[in-house]
């Protein structure tokens, strides 16, 4: 199959530097406080319940500290912020009826083109609601729920009531308590058992009004023995003033089941993006979090996976690029709370112009286990005498039966793979981004074809200009 | 609280400016990262009673056999002080850290000022004012030794704080060795022992430094260890934690000077009830250098331990080549290990790595003893000191000896 996503891009504008008058027909005033939160509750018409737990929660990232670790998050300015804006009035049901400048954005990152070919369902966010989401028929036939969690709150309630903040309270942290008061959009998954999704689901996020918090909500319930594969992009045109967006992404992966979540991140450079996610694997279940990391200001997101049941199995891979002005601070966390249970963490990522690149990571064994196994590689490669590296991988380990292995290496481009590839006739910049795909290359062979050739495309992009 | 001492202006100083920052500063507590994993919080530190210190001097020992020079202190008070008189000919130095303040105030101002300048804790800051004693030794440049040193540091006393600091200088090309020991005089003491260490190498200086630490456990230990390295000079420290309840010791070494090499080896052995909390720094400043931490563990059952590594690498250290590894052994089920090797790296022309495992004996090599006769407690005592031999190759073999021995005792008591 082949995408022709890409010939709806033109490269040379590639650079998600386009911005469309702001037209929300709904805008909360700046700040935060209970009536912005009731009036993002009461606009959604939502039940008493989510209303309580929406203040609860705001109380809750009221007193919450700001972390003391990670990224300087120094300048952001909660008060100087929107928390919702709703840019169309009505979710429509079909691509013809999404208005042209929306459509225009969306074609620029080539949704369309992929939605056709080969896509389950697309759930596009452009600010806080859903403007689009189709799924294919056989998929709803067979009981798949693929939907923003709006929707799920009304249509579901006993499924949301069930997980939704289980696996990220909303006292787990500062910006998980923000999320929670304030969330708007996302995705809700729900794959009955046995159902296996065998097209992957995806969403398009976009944050366009500017200073605005996008703060997406996503749930996903994979039943007992099925499979599914989400994903999800982000792109934000390029604002002057800093952007937040901070999502909280729970996953419940229930007996035998998979889950599989996939991410490219390429916010504008002014973005906070500061997430939480999180995912439960019960017994024999598998979920694997492959994690791209290339643009935003500041991020700091660790995807986790909660090992909860016996022959439970997570992955995460992690690709983060650092370039000027961007710090990354990724990884990922594997928590093994059950016997018989594996884990592996590969984390790739470069950094250059200034920038920095840290993995940050967490591996524990909870006590009074055995055969427990989880290996954490860490690859960093600096492309010039500005950019840091960092790592940071804490293992925490209660269990005498466990095999536990992690390394990590940070090294510069090879001078001799450098000097070899010129000597073919490539100059220095060709040859630095063949050696860096070549670096990235066995997470970039994880991604669905059309994620590939974006990511290829981004790193091409950031290359640009790069001299060893 | 200080009991009174003779000691010249700039000490003075130096105790009360530390004295000062310690009275504006409040213990370090668990949302501390570097203590995150350690609570020190019911420890209640000031009341322990100041060692007893003497202003005697160090009665004169004959030097032991096989020893370039020994001193000992019986808890705060000098017990002897012995130097190869052949190398006291030569302008080797070997005195009470006391009795070296005024003729070594250059040196010893700078090095003390800039240790009590960088501590950034409570424990750390205590000791540049409370320091009651310890040990000076200069080997001037050129001078090449074989025969080790040995510092021996006899704690003693129930509720006593003991601050020991002990200062090594080589000189430019000078080579020497040192075994530095603490010791428990009573095994039921409880003893607080907050330890400092500064290492100070000139150029083309190799020093091999062995600490082993073997407190009752009752005893609390904190230890901070700082060490500059100057061009082209070589560090082999050594490092055997086996003794205390509670121990809590970090080194940072410096590779200030192009061309140095910096091997930390360290090895530690958790029992139950124990709580170990090890940090190394490795702070690449300049170019070229090399340093290699290598630190292996095992954790028996109820046994605590936290290894934090860091390798720091500055802007300008290029051609930088670090390797950090921690290995833990978990020998019972209730045994907890943390491991935390961290790269903080600011240059893009470096080799940094570091490695990490845990795990526990393998039943095949177990089985494979055992299948040749040995019992099940032999087997496990030669695989346990099989995995540390290695690691203490090149310390001195009174050291490695010691170390192995005591290692042995505790695995026979486990059996």
């Amino acid at each position: 199959m082949k995408s022709q996503a890409p010939s709806t891009v033109d490269i040379g504008e590639y650079q998600h530097g386009f911005s469309f008058p702001d037209e929300s027909v709904f805008k909360t005033r700046k700040g935060l406080d209970e009536e912005v939160v009731n009036a993002i509750s009461s606009h959604k018409g939502e039940p008493d319940w989510m209303r309580q737990f929406r203040l609860r929660s705001l109380r809750a990232f009221q007193k919450k500290a700001m972390p003391n670790w990670g990224a300087d998050l120094s300048d952001i300015n909660f008060d100087d912020l929107y928390y919702y804006a709703k840019p169309t009035d009505d979710q429509k049901k079909s691509w013809d009826d999404v208005p042209a400048y929306i459509k225009e954005t969306f074609e620029r990152i080539g949704i369309p083109e992929a939605e056709r070919k080969f896509l389950a369902g697309v759930g596009a966010q452009y600010d806080s609601e859903m403007v689009y989401h189709s799924i294919k028929e056989d998929l709803a036939q067979k009981g798949v729920i693929f939907t923003d969690p709006e929707s799920a709150v009304r249509d579901h309630p006993d499924l949301v009531k069930q997980y939704f903040g289980t696996v990220i309270p909303y006292l787990d942290n500062k910006f998980a308590a923000l999320n929670s008061a304030v969330w708007s959009g996302g995705s809700f998954v729900y794959v009955p058992k046995g159902v296996k999704v065998d097209v992957p689901l995806q969403a398009y996020f976009r944050i366009n009004a500017r200073s605005f918090g996008q703060f997406e909500r996503t749930l996903i319930i994979a039943d007992e023995g099925s499979f599914v594969h989400y994903i999800e992009g982000c792109t934000a045109p390029i604002y002057a003033t800093e952007s937040l967006h901070s999502a909280v992404v729970e996953i419940i992966a229930l007996p035998g089941s998979r889950v599989r979540y996939t991410t490219i991140q390429n916010w504008s450079n002014d973005v906070y993006n500061l997430v939480t996610k999180r995912a439960m694997a019960y017994k024999d279940a598998t979920v694997e979090w492959v994690d791209g990391n290339i643009g935003s200001k500041r991020t700091m997101k660790y995807p986790s996976i909660y090992l909860m049941g016996e022959g439970a199995h997570g992955e995460v891979l992690s690709i983060a690029f650092a370039g000027k002005g961007q710090e990354q601070d990724t990884g990922g966390k594997a928590v093994h709370a059950a016997s018989h249970t594996s884990s592996l963490i590969t984390a790739k990522s470069i950094s250059k112009a200034g920038g920095v690149a840290s993995y940050r990571g967490l591996l524990k064994v909870n006590e009074g286990l055995h055969d427990v196994r989880s290996r954490v590689v860490c690859d960093a490669l600096i492309l010039d005498d500005q950019s840091r590296s960092n790592t940071y991988p804490y293992m925490e380990i209660n269990s005498d039966n466990v095999s536990i292995e992690h390394e990590a290496r940070v090294s510069k481009i090879s001078e001799e793979q450098l000097f070899y590839l010129q000597s073919r006739g490539m100059s220095e910049a060709e040859a630095s981004t063949m050696i860096v795909n070549g670096f990235l290359d066995p997470l970039v062979k994880q991604l669905p074809m059309e994620y590939a050739v974006e990511l290829n495309r981004l790193i091409e992009l950031e290359m640009a200009g790069t001299v060893g | 609280m200080m009991p009174e001492r003779k000691e010249p202006a700039w000490m003075r100083d130096l105790r009360a400016k530390a004295q000062e920052r310690f009275d504006g500063m409040s213990w370090p507590t668990t949302s501390d990262e570097e203590w995150r994993r350690t609570d020190v919080s019911g420890l209640n530190a000031l009341s322990f009673a100041p060692a007893e210190v003497s202003a005697a001097g160090n009665p004169a020992v004959a030097p032991t056999e096989g020893m370039a020079g020994r001193l000992s202190f019986d808890g705060g008070k000098p017990a002897g002080l012995g130097l190869d008189p052949a190398l006291e000919a030569k302008g080797v130095r070997l005195l009470g850290l006391s009795e070296a303040l005024e003729e070594f105030e250059k040196p010893l101002n700078d090095i003390l000022d800039e240790g009590a300048d960088a501590a950034d804790n409570r424990f750390a800051v205590w000791h540049y004012a409370a320091w009651s004693h310890g040990a000076f030794l200069l080997v001037p440049a050129g001078l090449e030794i074989k025969e080790p040193f040995l510092f021996d540091f006899m704690e003693s006393g129930d509720g006593v704080l003991s601050s020991p600091h002990v200062v090594v200088i080589l000189g430019e090309g000078a080579r020497a060795s040192v075994i530095h020991r603490i010791t428990g005089q009573q095994a039921e003491e409880r003893i607080l022992c907050n330890a400092g260490l500064d290492i100070v190498l000139s150029d083309a200086a190799a020093l091999s430094y062995s600490e082993g630490q073997f407190l009752g456990p009752q005893s609390l230990y904190f230890r901070n260890a700082r060490t500059r390295i100057g061009r082209d000079s070589l560090l082999r420290h050594f490092d055997a934690s086996l003794g205390a309840k509670l121990v809590k010791t970090r080194i940072d070494c410096g590779l200030a000077g192009k061309g140095s090499e910096a091997y930390l080896n360290g090895v530690y052995y958790c029992r139950n009830g124990q709580h170990m909390d090890i940090r190394t720094v490795q702070r690449h400043h300049s170019a070229s250098a090399t340093s290699r931490a290598y630190y292996k563990g095992a954790v028996a059952s109820g046994g605590r331990t936290v290894f934090q590594g860091l390798i720091e690498v500055d802007e300008g250290a290029s051609g930088t080549d670090a390797y950090l590894t921690n290995r833990n052994l978990i020998l019972g089920d209730a045994a907890r290990s943390d491991s935390i090797p961290t790269l903080r790296i600011g240059n893009n022309d470096v080799r940094c790595s570091h490695g990490s495992t845990t795990g526990r004996l393998s039943d095949e090599e177990l089985f494979y003893l055992e299948s040749r006769g040995l019992s099940r407690a032999e087997s496990r005592e030669m695989l346990v000191v099989g995995y540390f031999e290695d690691l203490l190759d090149h310390a001195p073999e009174s050291y490695r000896q010691g170390t192995l021995d005591v290692i042995r005792e505790r695995l026979a008591g486990a059996a």
